[in-house]
């Protein structure tokens, strides 16, 4: 038996959706904000999302997942989105789930990829009294974003045979106040510039209770997540999982390292 | 447009989520146009495509339900398979025609509509072909690349690899003749060598050997030796009777393109002819990919799909 309530939130002229899971039994009277991926890795992943979001309910967590303007069935562009529109979405699902559940005594965020960075970003701006759980969070933006542009030379190579327009020329088209195309999301500049500049190796928070998840094809830590930790004070744990946020072979329904390293961090 | 976040429980019991996307003006067709998941990719589909393709039709006063299937999106239920090639074929074999039965009695019930209209990209346009043959109510199918095959992780694709799209990598392995980093790959065992050996093999049948026999065509009899959905020339030849009407979109650059052509058109001539250009509606956008990922594929796609609603759709509610 699942209490699932799809519901929109957020100002009347730009409408967020959320799904908002409530347990049925017991109550530990804390909350989730789930913060998802970037562009197409948000619907590789879904379904591993909603598996961990009815994994937190089991164990008594509240639970609001929501997408994104641009994403989804929220209202808005992608190509309007940045970085301080992600954190202004994801603050406005923390405000709704805290006003719809007064019963709450904290609120956490959980945060997947880009959206692990976007909650971290959330965490230096204002006090988040719940535990934040990250997986594999995108500590270089920059290099997301040259990844990004490449999927755009896959698509050229497999259309046309050739790649017509390199990264710069990419870049400097978005300069010009043109849209880059990459699968199917149009990306601005301010979008891309936003994204490009996030750098986690500069993060510090010594307020809260954070777990980082790192995945990867062995269980060895990887320099970058061990800055990371030690920076923010975090807890790590490394997983094996497959890149399951892209097209595999493998259909992932949950990713089951990832969350029992979350349950077992949460203190179950 | 009024946009409804709504649910609805289909034949099992289980909770399916979608969203009710209805005109606010004084427009209203007489037809529902339900959405039908592609994959795993949910209601939305890749790049938010059905989004796109809604508020346009919502535009034009149809009323539009997007619903994710059993198991999939925020919809309750377990898909228990490990690859994804397996999900796809249990889709192309009608795994979720159940739930879109479901979607469409329940939009019946609570908006008062009696004809209907199933659009999808790949397994959702295989799903609404499947579902058309077991309610009257649905008078029509917007399929965008429609796969003609069934995949599975147990199916050699190398061996069961099109004309077309075998010509189409050869051009692209000529090209790499003189690229060393091609040659590297081909030397490391990088490349996938089955389709290297088939396109050899392929031209040396051409220039040794008499073409193959045309399969049979008896859509009643189907006798296929490939990886062809036998389903398939069965429930597009079921709503061409009975007078649906059918609007296939495919894209340039997918393969599913010439496994229409080759593993069905050419299979079925004869008894396509009939059809063709009234009931049935075939169109290619140059170029495109699967996905229709640029938006002037899209826009494409959607004046396509908006004369093919106009001619066949366009009778408001009474």
């Amino acid at each position: 038996m699942l209490n699932e309530t799809p519901l929109y939130f957020g100002d009347d002229e730009e409408q967020l959706f959320g799904v908002l899971h409530i347990p049925v039994s017991h109550n530990l009277n804390c909350g989730f904000v789930f913060c998802h991926p970037f562009a197409e890795e948000k619907l590789w992943s879904h379904r591993v999302f909603v598996s961990f979001a009815r994994k937190l309910v089991e164990m008594g967590y509240t639970v609001l997942r929501f997408d994104h303007r641009g994403y989804g069935d929220s209202d808005g562009a992608f190509s309007d989105m940045n970085v301080q529109a992600y954190v202004r979405d994801i603050t406005a699902a923390i405000d709704h789930l805290q006003n719809s559940q007064q019963n709450l005594n904290s609120i956490g965020l959980f945060g997947y990829r880009l959206g692990a960075s976007f909650a971290l970003s959330v965490c230096q701006q204002q006090e988040v009294s719940g535990p934040v759980i990250l997986w594999d969070p995108i500590v270089d933006g920059n290099r997301y974003m040259q990844e990004f542009l490449r999927s755009h030379l896959s698509t050229q190579l497999a259309v046309y045979g050739e790649v017509k327009e390199d990264r710069e020329q990419l870049v400097q088209n978005m300069n010009k106040g043109e849209y880059v195309n990459v699968e199917g999301y149009d990306l601005a500049i301010e979008q891309f510039n936003s994204i490009s500049e996030i750098n986690l190796k500069n993060v510090t928070n010594n307020k809260g209770k954070f777990l980082i998840v790192q995945v990867g094809r062995t269980e060895k830590p990887k320099k970058q997540s061990v800055d990371l930790s030690q920076s923010i004070n975090a807890q790590l744990e490394c997983v094996v999982e497959e890149p399951f946020w892209r097209e595999i072979k493998q259909f992932y329904y949950q990713a089951n390292n990832l969350s029992d390293a979350a349950v077992n961090w949460l203190g179950h | 447009m009024k946009k409804t976040p709504v649910t609805f429980k289909n034949k099992n019991g289980l909770t399916l989520h979608g969203v009710l996307e209805q005109p606010v003006n004084e427009l209203d067709k007489a037809t529902a146009i339900l959405f039908l998941s592609p994959g795993i990719k949910m209601r939305v589909a890749p790049h938010q495509l059905y989004n796109k393709m809604s508020r346009h039709f919502v535009g034009l006063g149809y009323t539009v339900l997007r619903f994710d299937f059993y198991g999939l999106g925020d919809s309750e239920g377990e898909v228990t398979e490990k690859m994804l090639a397996d999900l796809y074929r249990s889709i192309q074999e009608g795994r979720y025609v159940d739930d879109t039965l479901s979607a469409v009695e329940w939009l019946s019930k609570e908006v008062n509509k009696n004809e209907f209209l199933l659009a999808g990209l790949c397994g959702g346009a295989i799903t609404g072909l499947l579902s058309a043959e077991k309610d009257t109510r649905i008078h029509g199918l917007l399929g965008l690349g429609i796969p003609v095959i069934l995949d599975g992780s147990n199916v050699d694709a190398a061996n069961n690899i099109t004309a077309g799209h075998m010509n189409r990598l050869q051009k692209g392995y000529v090209r790499k003749i003189f690229d060393p980093k091609s040659w590297m790959r081909l030397l490391t065992f990088q490349s996938d060598y089955r389709i290297i050996f088939n396109i050899l093999k392929k031209n040396i049948r051409k220039r040794l050997i008499a073409p193959e026999a045309p399969s049979p065509t008896d859509i009643n009899r189907v006798q296929i030796n490939d990886n062809t959905n036998p389903l398939f020339a069965p429930a597009v030849f079921k709503m061409l009777e009975r007078d649906a009407k059918i609007n296939f979109i495919f894209s340039g650059s997918d393969r599913l393109d010439w496994e229409y052509e080759e593993k069905f058109v050419s299979r079925y001539k004869n008894e396509l002819n009939q059809y063709e250009g009234e009931a049935l509606s075939v169109c290619t956008i140059d170029d495109a990919n699967h996905i229709l990922s640029l938006p002037k594929w899209q826009k494409e796609m959607i004046d396509i799909s908006t004369s093919w609603l106009s001619k066949n759709f366009n009778d408001n509610k009474v």
